[in-house]
C-alpha cells in the first residue's frame, strides 16, 4: 500500500503526471513489486516446501525491508498527496463524508463487483480458484499454478495499491501507514472466511462496525482490542468465518 | 575431509581477523575523527518521523549558531563540531544514539532531544555515565525532576498548558473543555496540567486520548459533537494535531481550538490547511513579529539559510549553542565543569528569550499566546 502511496507521489508531484495516470502507475508498481516477490522469493520457498512459519517470517522481512527503503528515499515525516483545500464534507444522514471518501466507497464497489466477476466467468479467474483449492491437481490437469499464483499477487498487489492510494489521499502517509490497514484486512479475510469475496465484504463491515462502536461507546483505544477480541472468538467458535471454507497453515 | 576442515577453519580465522581489523579500525578512526583543535558537542535530534519538523528547526538553529561562533576568537582556531546522530523520532534510537555520543565520540555534553520520551529514556544514562543532556524543545514536566545532569531551555508544558488554561478561562470566557491528547509522555504532561488548571478555575473537562501516531480521528469528533463543549484543546505532536484540525473541518465541527506547543509548526499549517485558521497556541517568548536588534538578525539569517521562518525551537536551539560556546570560552570543558556553569547561568539574554537554569535545569520564560492568522502564528494581542 505504501509503495504505491509513494508512487503515486512521485507521479503526482515531482513528475507532475496527471492524475489519473499517476493513480494508475501507482497501481501498476504495486503489481511490479508484488510479481517481484513472489518470483524472487515466495516461488523459491515454495520450490523448497518451506513451513509457513517461513513464508510469515519472509513476508514480515519484506515489509520491512520495503519500508526501510522509503524511508530511507522518502524520510518518516508524513507526506500529503491530496493538497486540495480542507472544505466540510457532504451531509448524509447526518454524518458528514469527504469526496475522497466517496470515491472510495466507489471505488470499493465497482473493484468489488470487477474481482468477483473476474474470478467467476473468467478463465483466469476460474484457474485462480483451482489453484487456490488444489494447486497439485492443477498442475496434473496442465494449468501451471506458479503462473496462476503470479497474476494473482499482481491483482492483489494492484488491488492493495488502490487502496493505498485512496487512503493517504484522505489521512495523508507515512512510510509504516498501510501496516494497520492490512492487519485488519487480514482479520476481516479470517472473519469472511477463505475463498468467499462476500464473506469478506462481511468480515470488513462486521471489523469497520465494532471498531466504530467501541470508539464511539467505549473509547477509540479500544478500536484495535474489539478487533483482535472478534478474531480471537472467530477462531474459538467459528474457525472457518462465516464462509465456512476451510482455511490451510499457509493461507494463515 | 581434511582439506575441507581446513577450508572451514580458513574461514573462521578469516572472520575473527576481519572483525578484529574492523574494531581496530573504528578504534583509529574514532581517534583521527577528533583532532584535539575542534570542540566537539553531541547532538541526538529527530530528524526523521512523527518529529522531524521540530528536529529539523532544532538542527538549523545550531547550526547557524555554529556557523556565526566558529567565526569569532577562540573558536575560529578550535572549531566548534556537532556530531548530529538522527533519533529517528524514537526513544530506543535516541538511546542509542546517546550512548554512541559518549562511548565512541566521549563527548561531554549532548543538545537537542526535541521529544520527552528521548530525554526520559535517555536521562538515567546521562546521570551514569555524567554527561550533560540539553534539551532545547521537550514538554514533559517530568524532565524537572530527571536528574542533575538535565537541563532545559524552555519552559515546561506545565507553565505553558496552564497559562492557556488561564487564558481560555479569563480572557476568552469559556468554561467547558475537551482535551484530546496523545498517549505519550508529552501529550499527557500537557493533558494534566491543563486538566489541573482548568479544575482549579472551576471549569470542566472531557478528556479524548489517542494513540500515539494515530491518522483517524473521525471517531472522536463525532463523540465530541454530542459533548457540546465550545473549546478544545489540543496535546500532542504537528502531524496529529493537523488531522485533527482537518478533519473536523471536515465533519463540520468548529470550536475553538487551542493547543500546546507542538501546534507550532509549518506541517500543522500544510497539512490542516484552512482549517487551521484561528488556531490558539502556548509558545515560548520568542517572537518572530519583534523589534529586539539580535532577535532580528537571527531571524533574517535563519530565513536567508533556510527559506523559512525560525520558530521557538530553533530560537532555543540557537541559545543552546551559544550558552554552551560561552562555557568553552571559559576553559571550561568537562561534563562536570559545563553542568555546574549551566547551574550558574543566570542572565543569558538569547534569542529565545532570558536563560536562568534553577536548581532542577529548568527555565522560567513568560508564555506568549499566537494565533494562527492567513497560515501564520501571529502573537494574540
Amino acid at each position: 500500500m505504501a509503495i504505491s502511496a509513494y508512487t503515486f507521489f512521485v507521479f503526482y508531484f515531482i513528475l507532475a503526471v496527471p492524475l489519473a495516470l499517476a493513480f494508475i502507475g501507482g497501481a501498476i508498481i504495486a503489481a511490479v513489486v508484488g510479481v517481484l516477490c513472489e518470483s524472487i522469493i515466495y516461488k523459491q520457498m515454495r520450490k523448497r516446501k518451506l513451513t509457513s512459519l517461513a513464508y510469515l517470517i519472509a513476508s514480515l522481512g519484506i515489509y520491512i525491508i520495503l519500508q526501510n527503503a522509503i524511508s530511507l528515499y522518502f524520510g518518516d515525516d508524513a507526506k500529503i498527496i491530496n493538497n486540495s483545500e480542507v472544505v466540510v464534507g457532504h451531509q448524509i444522514f447526518g454524518a458528514y463524508i469527504t469526496t475522497i471518501q466517496v470515491v472510495t466507497i466507489c471505488f470499493s464497489l465497482a473493484l468489488f463487483i470487477g474481482v468477483n466477476i473476474f474470478l467467476c466467468f473468467s478463465d483466469t479467474g476460474k484457474s485462480i480458484r483451482a489453484v487456490s483449492s488444489n494447486s497439485a491437481l492443477c498442475n496434473i490437469y496442465g494449468i501451471s499454478s506458479n503462473r496462476i499464483i503470479l497474476i494473482a499477487f499482481a491483482i492483489g498487489s494492484a488491488l492493495a495499491g488502490v487502496a493505498g492510494i485512496l487512503s493517504a489521499m484522505d489521512t495523508n502517509m507515512t512510510p509504516t501507514f498501510g501496516f494497520n490497514l492490512l492487519l485488519y484486512g487480514v482479520v476481516a479475510m479470517i472473519i469472511g472466511g477463505i475463498g468467499s469475496t462476500r464473506g469478506l465484504l462481511a468480515g470488513s463491515l462486521l471489523v469497520a462496525t465494532a471498531q466504530h462502536l467501541a470508539a464511539f461507546y467505549l473509547d477509540t483505544k479500544w478500536m484495535d482490542a474489539v478487533t483482535y477480541i472478534i478474531l480471537i472468538l472467530f477462531l474459538i467458535w467459528k474457525p472457518l468465518g462465516f464462509s465456512g471454507n476451510r482455511l490451510k497453515k499457509v493461507e494463515v | 575431509m581434511k582439506i575441507n576442515l581446513s577450508v572451514k577453519n580458513g574461514a573462521s580465522v578469516l572472520i575473527i581477523v576481519s572483525f578484529i581489523f574492523l574494531f581496530s579500525g573504528c578504534y583509529v578512526n574514532n581517534k583521527k575523527t577528533h583532532p584535539d583543535h575542534n570542540i566537539d558537542i553531541g547532538v541526538v535530534l529527530s530528524l526523521t518521523g512523527k518529529g522531524a519538523t521540530y528536529g529539523i528547526n532544532a538542527k538549523n538553529g545550531m547550526l547557524l549558531a555554529v556557523e556565526e561562533i566558529n567565526k569569532l576568537p577562540p573558536f575560529n582556531k578550535n572549531n566548534i563540531v556537532l556530531i548530529v546522530e538522527d533519533s529517528n523520532s524514537s526513544a530506543s534510537v535516541a538511546l542509542n544514539a546517546f550512548n554512541k555520543l559518549i562511548e565512541i565520540n566521549h563527548v561531554p555534553v549532548a543538545v537537542g532531544f526535541v521529544l520527552s520520551d528521548e530525554v526520559l529514556t535517555c536521562a538515567p544514562v546521562a546521570e551514569k555515565k555524567k554527561t550533560v543532556l540539553f534539551t532545547t524543545a521537550a514538554g514533559s514536566d517530568k524532565i524537572k525532576d530527571a536528574g542533575d545532569y538535565i537541563f532545559r531551555n524552555r519552559e515546561s508544558g506545565d507553565v505553558q498548558a496552564k497559562a492557556i488554561g488561564n487564558f481560555a478561562i479569563n480572557k476568552l470566557g469559556y468554561k467547558n473543555f475537551a482535551v484530546i491528547y496523545s498517549n505519550s509522555a508529552n501529550g499527557m504532561s500537557y493533558k494534566d496540567a491543563f486538566v489541573k488548571c482548568v479544575n482549579d478555575l472551576g471549569g470542566s473537562v472531557v478528556l479524548f486520548p489517542y494513540n500515539e501516531g494515530n491518522l483517524n480521528y473521525r471517531p472522536i469528533i463525532d463523540k465530541l459533537k454530542k459533548t457540546k463543549v465550545s473549546a478544545v484543546y489540543l496535546a500532542g505532536l504537528d502531524v496529529e494535531l493537523g488531522q485533527i484540525l482537518k478533519q473536523s473541518k471536515e465533519q463540520n465541527y468548529s470550536p475553538q481550538f487551542l493547543a500546546s506547543a507542538g501546534g507550532i509548526s509549518t506541517k500543522l499549517l500544510e497539512i490542516a490547511g484552512d482549517a487551521s485558521e484561528g488556531l490558539i497556541c502556548g509558545s515560548s517568548p520568542f517572537d518572530i513579529s519583534t523589534s529586539n536588534q539580535k532577535t532580528k538578525h537571527f531571524i533574517a539569517s535563519y530565513y536567508a539559510h533556510y527559506k523559512q521562518n525560525p520558530d521557538f525551537i530553533s530560537a532555543n536551539s540557537y541559545d543552546a549553542i551559544y550558552i554552551l560556546a560561552n562555557i568553552y570560552k571559559q576553559g571550561k570543558f568537562t561534563s562536570a565543569q559545563i553542568k555546574n556553569s549551566l547551574y550558574k547561568i543566570k542572565d543569558f539574554d538569547g534569542v529565545g528569550g532570558v536563560t536562568i537554569f534553577d536548581s532542577n535545569g529548568e527555565v522560567t520564560k513568560p508564555i506568549s499566546i499566537v494565533r494562527v492568522v492567513s497560515k501564520k502564528y501571529i502573537p494574540y494581542k
